[in-house]
């Protein structure tokens, strides 16, 4: 027997077998089910879900909860690890970030107008959209790679990135004054929040 | 039928021992009071930050989180993560 709550017409059901296989609920203004329960115990939802809360994933415990999602994006800055400067196109300024539980993701392309007297190991990336975490020992670290474009001496190279904890910034391993106008950095890392 | 952009600061938080601030800026377009869409642009205040560009509401609460305290045991974080 199917039980069909409808908004229009009420309970209806389709047989007078009592057992229950399977129950739909339309809203009045629809005749689509807005939530169906098939005898596997699959409940399916026609449109969107909103929660203000969580959601327990594979268990119980506070560690299965999802509690956030979010993507948007974010303005950022490059300044060499010991002096001079970096600028980015205001055009090229702006990333794109996904935030899954507390994983976020960062894309997107960055492109440098000019560069004064860059002097360091790394560039630093900074205003992360969401502060990294500090977890137990080493593991609020995050490592990775970015492509750098050097469009003065046509190279794309990778190059190391980590993101350092309890911070909203980014080392890129480059040497600061090989970086000029007109070059890119290529981003995609993921890190991990509080 | 009216369209309106609406852009404010609809989550402002402080996160983590160094008081770092999350700043989240909704934009909707909105039509006749009917959300039709919405975006997220984000930005972070680190200790020691610059915050003259920001809200009074931002800057009120920077520079109440970000004591001198704060601001040198931040520094002192990042200095203690060099590899």
């Amino acid at each position: 027997m199917t039980v069909t709550i409808n908004g229009t017409t009420g309970l209806a059901t389709d047989s007078t077998s009592a057992v229950v296989e399977a129950v739909s609920l339309n809203h009045p203004s629809s005749s689509t089910a807005a939530i169906t329960m098939d005898a596997s115990n699959n409940v399916t939802l026609a449109s969107n879900l909103t929660m203000t809360g969580g959601i327990y994933l594979g268990g119980s415990g506070s560690a299965n909860l999802l509690q956030d999602y979010e993507e948007g994006t974010f303005q950022t800055t490059l300044a060499p690890e010991t002096s001079g400067t970096i600028t980015i196109q205001s055009t090229a300024d702006t990333l794109a970030y996904t935030k899954i539980g507390r994983l976020v993701t960062v894309t997107g392309m960055v492109s440098i107008v000019s560069t004064g007297s860059a002097v360091g190991s790394y560039v630093r990336l900074s205003n992360l959209p969401f502060a990294s975490a500090d977890l137990t020992e080493f593991a609020g670290r995050n490592g990775g790679a970015v492509t750098f474009n050097d469009n003065s001496a046509g190279t794309k190279t990778t190059k190391a990135i980590i993101v350092l904890e309890s911070s909203t910034l980014v080392r890129i391993y480059v040497d600061a004054s090989t970086v000029g106008g007109s070059d890119d950095f290529y981003l995609s890392f993921s890190y991990t929040t509080t | 039928m009216a369209l309106e952009k609406v852009i404010s600061e609809d989550k402002i938080e402080i996160v983590g021992d160094f008081k770092i601030l999350q700043i989240r800026t909704k934009t909707t377009v909105m039509e006749d009071g009917v959300e039709l869409s919405s975006s997220f642009h984000r930005h972070t205040i680190t200790p020691g930050s610059d915050v003259s560009g920001e809200s009074v509401e931002v800057q009120a609460i920077a520079n109440a989180v970000h004591t001198a305290e704060v601001i040198a045991a931040y520094q002192a974080h990042l200095a203690a993560q060099e590899v």
